[in-house]
């Protein structure tokens, strides 16, 4: 008997965590809750103007932001430093995120929550030395806790264009269910 | 003579048993309870319906949505917390519909509720209880509830479902009650429908409604891959459970009905009466001494209700039509029951 209870045991818990990872369209939106979230990211890539030799750039972020339109848009701002041109530099400015879609999680065919999103990044900003670039980039949010992106910033006025990949991860605490 | 209504976990399927009752209540209004026993949805409905608000449950099984009842959330990030929704707006729900007056007028009506809860710490069923004075517990454990604070929290432990809905710390806040600290979750974990505690209570007739059909569901696809046969295999397990109930208490119920009817040939065959009940007295303890014989009359759907996995589908439209269905059930149970079966016209 106990070891028909041990097997019962692990076969819900097998299922149930295999269902709720199957990603389906959205239906209920859990994405872009309302409240602060913060993420801290690295990010690298090139430095063109498509005819002198391309530069190398990599850097590291801070990206807070809060929702203004749950389950649509996040403003908030970025700060960063990052090396190129044999150079470490600063960067800050603001920064919007509008998203795109959400992939919910659904257990025999019922949504119980969400998994990831896709989200639009659009952000201007201003460097340390003469940079003014603004760019946009898609990000894949997976579990409010995971991004990793691909972004294209237009500096104009060095005249360069930056296309650039980027990971982050939150640093901002998770809301945990009160305690009731 | 005790009657008591019984009322089994569905979530959202609840809606079906608040269908039975308007109707039941309807053809019947002389028909009153003495104790009523809810588990999980089953508590929510045995509360209420033993206050006599019958338009309080309409209206919350016919407007009531998922996020009146939870907040739903990204499933990684919950990982590490306690349940994948926070209940906290069914707690509010439940503070509104269930105020300090509410249980004040069901401890002046006499009425006994039950609510069962499985305790995470001890493993053990709990059933709170407004008059734990009245019951003799088999297996479980019985808590009088302190306050009406107390009460709610009992019930709105008994509809919380784990790993979907937080544990609740029933306890908590509540002063004089034990261990503040012991986390509780929806009683239907161990027992789908109580009919044992209203047999322990003393109720010898019995109106139990079941939230699923008693025939299994002809699947006639082919099970091709792991998850759906892993699926239907968890499927089969959990309607075990809801019948193993079922089944041990008509069992129960079967065996009191022929040691009546054994006494009663004793009886006719001239042996005195207060022979046949030393004949049935024994010195150990049996739980079917001093018994008077149950009757239990059933209600359910013919068909599965729907409500998504574990009920926990609210929608509005839908729970609609599953009160629709209750409405009819309780019609076709009335035109089936024997004249001489009712007792409360």
């Amino acid at each position: 008997m106990q070891i028909r209870i041990n097997l019962f045991k692990k076969m819900i818990w097998i299922f149930l965590f295999c269902n709720l990872t199957s990603i389906t369209h959205a239906q209920t939106d859990t994405e872009f809750p309302k409240g602060f979230i913060m993420y801290g990211k690295l990010h690298s890539g090139l430095v063109t103007n498509f005819s002198s030799p391309d530069l190398f750039i990599g850097g590291i972020q801070l990206a807070p932001q809060y929702t203004v339109v749950p389950h649509l848009l996040r403003i908030g701002a970025i700060a960063g430093g990052f090396y190129s041109s044999k150079k470490i530099q600063g960067e800050f400015g603001p920064s919007v995120s509008l998203k795109l879609k959400t992939f919910n999680a659904k257990l025999e065919g019922a949504t119980v929550g969400s998994i990831a999103n896709i989200n639009l990044l659009i952000d201007h900003l201003w460097g340390t030395n003469k940079q003014r670039q603004i760019g946009a980039g898609i990000i894949l949010d997976t579990g409010n806790i995971i991004t990793i992106g691909i972004t294209t910033h237009r500096d104009y006025n060095l005249n360069t264009w930056l296309f650039q990949s980027e990971i982050g991860i939150r640093l901002t605490k998770k809301h945990k269910n009160p305690v009731i | 003579m005790k009657r008591a209504l019984v009322i089994s976990g569905g979530g959202s399927k609840g809606a079906f048993a608040v269908g039975v009752l308007k109707q039941l209540f309807h053809i019947f209004p002389n028909l009153d309870f003495d104790i009523f026993v809810g588990s999980s949805a089953g508590s929510l409905v045995v509360s209420l319906a033993a206050l006599n608000q019958m338009d309080t449950l309409s209206e919350i099984y016919s407007t009531i949505s998922n996020d009146n009842l939870f907040i739903e959330g990204n499933i990684v990030d919950k990982l590490g917390d306690t349940s994948l929704f926070d209940v906290t707006p069914a707690w509010n729900l439940i503070q509104n519909k269930y105020p300090d007056q509410a249980y004040d007028q069901l401890q002046a009506s006499g009425k006994k509720v039950f609510l069962t809860t499985v305790c995470l710490q001890t493993n053990e069923l709990n059933v709170f209880t407004n008059d734990a004075l009245s019951i003799k517990p088999g297996n479980y454990k019985v808590v009088q509830t302190l306050d009406a604070n107390h009460y709610r929290r009992a019930l709105l432990a008994s509809c919380c479902e784990p790993v979907f809905m937080q544990p609740i710390q029933i306890a908590r806040n509540v002063a004089g009650a034990a261990h503040p600290e012991y986390q509780y979750v929806d009683g239907g974990v161990l027992k789908y429908v109580g009919i044992e505690m209203a047999i322990d209570a003393g109720a010898t007739e019995i109106f139990t409604i079941l939230l699923s059909p008693d025939k299994s569901t002809l699947v006639k696809d082919q099970f091709t891959n792991l998850m759906s046969i892993l699926g239907e295999t968890v499927d089969i397990l959990t309607s075990s459970v809801g019948k193993t109930d079922v089944a041990i208490t008509d069992q129960y119920a079967a065996a009191l009905k022929y040691i009546d009817d054994v006494k009663t040939k004793m009886k006719m065959a001239g042996i005195d009466e207060n022979d046949i009940k030393n004949y049935f007295t024994l010195p150990t303890a049996n739980i079917f001494q001093d018994k008077e014989p149950i009757k239990i009359f059933k209600i359910r759907p013919d068909d599965y209700l729907g409500g998504g996995p574990g009920g926990l589908t609210f929608d509005p439209s839908e729970m609609q039509g599953m009160m629709a269905k209750g409405i009819t059930a309780f019609n076709q149970f009335a035109a089936n029951l024997p004249s001489g079966d009712v007792t409360w016209v």
